[in-house]
């Protein structure tokens, strides 16, 4: 029976006081460690997808929402461009501009968004074929990693695109012609896993059967391997834009687009710091929430061990006539503080955990992004450290009151 | 053996003093201190038990004068050779009887013979209820625990506070013939201190105490 032992059946023997410490412990660190999780996560998805991206160009509207669809493939594109109004930045032979990207957006099969592209996209994220080969024509698709797997696609699969980002019946083209899967990324752990790439002129393919009654599909039209900027009266969604050079050139083009054109540019570092400073509002009065509640679980096992000091007078008592040194019943009560302390923190890491893997399901399903609930911070280890020192502090007073022990006047009143 | 030179007691703050006459307690011959409340009984046997260190005077267990001893030193001296049985029972409220009898070795530095906490029990007639709360248990058999404690650590001195003064007689006699018997086989020192004249007649040697307290 070590002094370890005794302190958890004496914790046990009391099971209520112990409960409640324990909850408020759990809550507090929980609260604490799923913050940290949280903004951890989030800034990983965030930074992993910049992709060295400098500029986003499309139609005007909120700068938020153009950089989330066109970057994150979360929320709806804020319009179309002419080509003609973007043609320049596509230029391979543009002084100012390394890669140009353009992007069609809209489309979705079974909420996996298709992106009209070029080759480019790859090269931006550094994506790599893992089977099958490019697109050569018009509806041939490549998959990511992720959309391949979850939508059962292999080499060959063919499948109708719906109109809009949701999965709904009556949107999909059924006139329209098929895709068809001629290539499979290897994973990425970015974006470019979660979405069904395509040549621009997919969509455009796809949306020329609308507006012609007629119904002729004009898929065979299209050179996919030429430049996009080869052809005129078309539309796209935006362009993705990574600089040759200095990132004065970015802020400069940036304004100048903003006030110049119909066309609305955004510098995705900037849009995200703003992002952040947002959300860190809300997260900073959640920590402080959490720090509130850690300072009621501190106050509730000073108040459980203090009071049950005084129940304990004669037990404590006879360990000091047993041959316990003060030492011993000091340390028998600050193990008692800390192990609840560690304990509920142990909880709370476990609760923030759990509660991740189901924010993770939601987000995965609503917006295809995937989360890891089984991460582990290194801050989450100087959260169980701050249980400990939580634990003394609420644990020395009542240490040092059990310490002091009169035996005598104890044993004899 | 026990032995006490000149030992005196003062309580701080002008509070009353005392002076205990000098006692010789061997193995053979358990020692009754009788007295009435207020002579200081208890004072005395915590004077013995080193839980008060004396003002002047010296206590020697074969050999070793523990007044001298201080702080942790003491307290394991205590532990590990002096077995003490309480008028009021004390237990550790969360263990068990048995894991009261582990806690008392423990705390002495000892391992917790298991088999040693088990024959003990048995000797003394409350083996069913190892694995009980002492809390369940009534006042004499509470009182074995509590002897059948101050045994497993295997004392060289065995003091006990009013043993039996919350007892019936047949309880009383069981109480006092245990606490003999077992010392004897120890062959541990015993001295009992009470004001219960029924225990006058068990032992040989009985010192007794007048309630005077000197200014």
């Amino acid at each position: 029976m070590s002094i370890l032992r005794l302190a958890l059946r004496n914790l046990l023997h009391r099971p209520w006081t112990t409960a409640l410490s324990l909850i408020l412990a759990a809550l507090g660190a929980g609260l604490i460690s799923l913050i940290l999780l949280l903004n951890w996560q989030l800034e990983q998805q965030f930074d992993r997808n910049l992709a060295g991206i400098d500029l986003v160009v499309g139609a005007k509207g909120s700068p938020l929402q153009l950089m989330m669809s066109s970057m994150y493939h979360i929320s709806s594109p804020t319009g179309n461009v002419p080509l003609d109004g973007v043609r320049a930045f596509l230029n391979p032979e543009h002084p100012y501009i390394e890669l140009g990207v353009p992007l069609s957006l809209g489309d979705s099969y079974r909420g996996r968004r298709i992106v009209g592209t070029r080759p480019g996209f790859l090269e931006l994220y550094g994506a790599e074929l893992a089977e099958g080969s490019m697109w050569s024509q018009p509806m041939d698709v490549v998959a990511g990693a992720t959309a391949a797997r979850e939508l059962d696609l292999a080499l060959g699969s063919t499948f109708r695109s719906s109109h809009g980002l949701i999965e709904d019946d009556d949107l999909t083209h059924r006139e329209a012609p098929e895709f068809r899967v001629t290539g499979i990324l290897a994973p990425t752990g970015t974006v470019a896993d979660l979405i069904l790439l395509t040549p621009t002129e997919s969509l455009w393919a796809v949306h020329d059967t609308h507006d012609h009654e007629e119904g002729h599909a004009h898929a065979t039209d299209y050179t996919v391997t030429q430049p996009l900027s080869a052809y005129a009266g078309e539309s796209i969604t935006s362009v993705l834009i990574r600089f040759r050079g200095n990132s004065v050139t970015a802020l400069n083009m940036q304004r100048s687009i903003n006030e110049n054109t119909e066309l609305q540019a955004v510098t995705p570092s900037i849009q995200l710091a703003e992002l952040y400073a947002t959300v860190g509002q809300g997260e900073a009065v959640l920590r402080q929430l959490g720090y509130v509640v850690v300072g009621v679980s501190i106050l509730s096992i000073f108040i459980g061990l203090y009071s049950s000091l005084d129940r304990r007078r004669g037990e404590l008592a006879l360990l000091r006539s047993l041959g316990a040194g003060p030492g011993k019943l000091f340390t028998l009560l600050l193990l008692e503080g800390t192990l609840t302390a560690v304990a509920g923190a142990v909880l709370g890491l476990l609760i923030s955990h759990l509660g991740l893997a189901l924010i993770a399901r939601y987000f995965s399903e609503t917006y295809r992004y995937d989360f890891r609930a089984l991460v582990f911070l290194p801050q989450e280890a100087y959260l169980l450290l701050g249980a400990l020192l939580v634990g003394l502090l609420a644990a020395s007073i009542p240490a040092l009151r059990a310490a002091r022990t009169d035996v005598h006047r104890t044993l004899t009143s | 053996m026990l032995l006490t030179r000149q030992l005196t007691y003062r309580y701080p703050n002008s509070g009353p003093s005392f002076t205990f006459p000098d006692l010789a307690a061997e193995p053979n011959a358990p020692t009754l201190l009788l007295g009435p409340s207020g002579s200081g009984k208890s004072t005395w046997l915590h004077l013995l038990a080193g839980i008060l260190t004396p003002a002047s005077g010296s206590t020697t267990l074969d050999g070793t004068d523990y007044a001298a001893l201080s702080g942790g030193a003491l307290d394991r001296f205590r532990g590990r050779h002096i077995g003490l049985v309480f008028q009021q029972s004390y237990f550790v409220e969360a263990l068990s009887v048995s894991e009261n009898l582990a806690v008392a070795r423990r705390m002495a530095g000892l391992d917790s013979n298991r088999k040693l906490i088990t024959d003990l029990l048995q000797q003394l007639g409350i083996e069913r209820y190892t694995n009980k709360s002492p809390r369940q248990l009534s006042v004499g058999e509470q009182q074995r625990v509590t002897i059948a404690r101050a045994l497993v650590t295997q004392p060289k001195l065995i003091l006990a506070d009013e043993p039996t003064s919350a007892l019936d007689n047949r309880n009383a006699a069981r109480v006092s013939t245990l606490l003999r018997q077992r010392a004897a086989a120890l062959g541990a020192a015993l001295v009992v201190v009470t004001h219960d004249e029924r225990l006058r007649r068990d032992f040989p040697a009985v010192v007794e105490l007048e309630p005077t307290t000197t200014p």
